[in-house]
């Protein structure tokens, strides 16, 4: 992962560089967008807070990650705890939808962001944290494991479970599917 | 390898681009003998991860950098020449701390080197004593690059 140059340039330039990753990264845990903008946000004020303290660092992008992470999941068992209930990430996508100029193209970046969920949504916490920094965001397990600042083994156990569960729920879908055809 | 060290493989650092060339060969050369671990790779790929492949990435939508702003700009100070009135003010006030800092060390170090003299009294020492540099850090905020262009 390449540095971002927090001192010479700006604040800015850190949050243009690096909000996408951490709003896709909240958004795809929560699967939320409501939760997903307000870690987001909460992250670079934290950020913000401790510029000082990470001039010096080398990998701020290892640290955004990590914060990013952890304040959505602080979020989102805040929330789960309060309201017992959440807004369905396919309700509030499709509502977002209707206000686009390409609703067609529009539907089939949802559908395709749904499917995408859906098989997240199956795994515990922890696996899917694992899937979304390896699948979506490419990080190395290297990578994973200084975000997550766990064992190299742990991601990789945690990775073969999340992909053993997935391949689990295909074969129980293909079975379900050719029932149905009988 | 046997066929379930294989497949642990297959489900992680094979998928991962994780392995090294040798190892990755191995692999491979199992693939061409065994038919069972081919169709395994097949099916952790169709269920595992080809439906990450080419995921949609959402677009933060633009509050979200208007409400960082207006939510630090409520902590940093206001404006800029009151900011360049305390930088210059602090820095002189620091001066002033370290050296009355020293000048303490020293007379302590006189004072219980030579206890004859009984009291100190120095107003640089009391100044010192009662200077509230934590505060002082507070009111002037960071000193970042990150905050200087906030405040510019
Ligand atoms: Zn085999």
């Amino acid at each position: 992962m390449g540095d971002i140059p927090l001192n010479k340039n700006s604040f800015e330039v850190l949050y243009k560089e690096s909000a996408g990753f951490v709003y896709n990264v909240a958004l795809r845990i929560s699967a939320n967008t409501f939760v997903a903008e307000e870690a987001t946000q909460e992250v670079f004020i934290k950020a913000f807070r401790h510029a000082s303290s990470f001039e010096a660092r080398a990998d701020i992008k290892t640290w955004l990650y990590r914060i990013a992470v952890n304040t959505t999941l602080d979020i989102t068992r805040k929330q789960r705890r309060e309201s017992g209930r959440r807004v369905s990430y396919d309700e509030d996508i499709v509502e977002k939808a209707g206000g686009s100029d390409d609703v067609e193209k529009t539907m089939t970046a949802v559908a395709a962001r749904a499917t995408v969920q859906k098989l997240l949504d199956t795994l515990p916490e922890e696996q899917k944290v694992c899937i979304i920094l390896r699948e979506l965001e490419g990080l190395s397990y290297e990578e994973i494991a200084r975000t997550l600042e766990v064992n190299i083994n742990t991601v990789r156990t945690r990775i073969k479970r999340a992909r053993t569960r997935l391949l689990e729920a295909a074969k129980q879908q293909e079975g379900g599917e050719s029932d149905g055809l009988q | 390898m046997d066929c379930n060290k294989i497949r642990e493989l297959l489900l992680t650092d094979y998928v991962d681009n994780e392995l090294t060339r040798s190892l990755n060969a191995d692999v491979d050369s199992h693939l061409a003998a065994c038919p069972q671990c081919a169709e395994f790779l097949k099916k952790v790929k169709s269920a595992a991860t080809a439906p990450f492949e080419h995921a949609p990435r959402a677009t933060p939508p633009p509050e979200i950098w208007n409400r960082i702003q207006s939510s630090l700009g409520t902590t940093a100070p206001a404006h800029l020449p009151r900011r360049h009135w305390l930088s210059a003010t602090h820095r002189i006030r620091m001066v002033a701390f370290s050296l009355s800092a020293a000048a303490m060390l020293l007379v302590s170090f006189l004072y219980f080197s030579d206890r004859r003299d009984s009291v100190v009294s120095d107003p640089v020492l009391v100044a010192a004593a009662s200077y509230d540099w934590q505060a002082d850090i507070e009111g002037n905020g960071f000193g970042t690059a990150v905050e200087e262009y906030l405040l510019n």
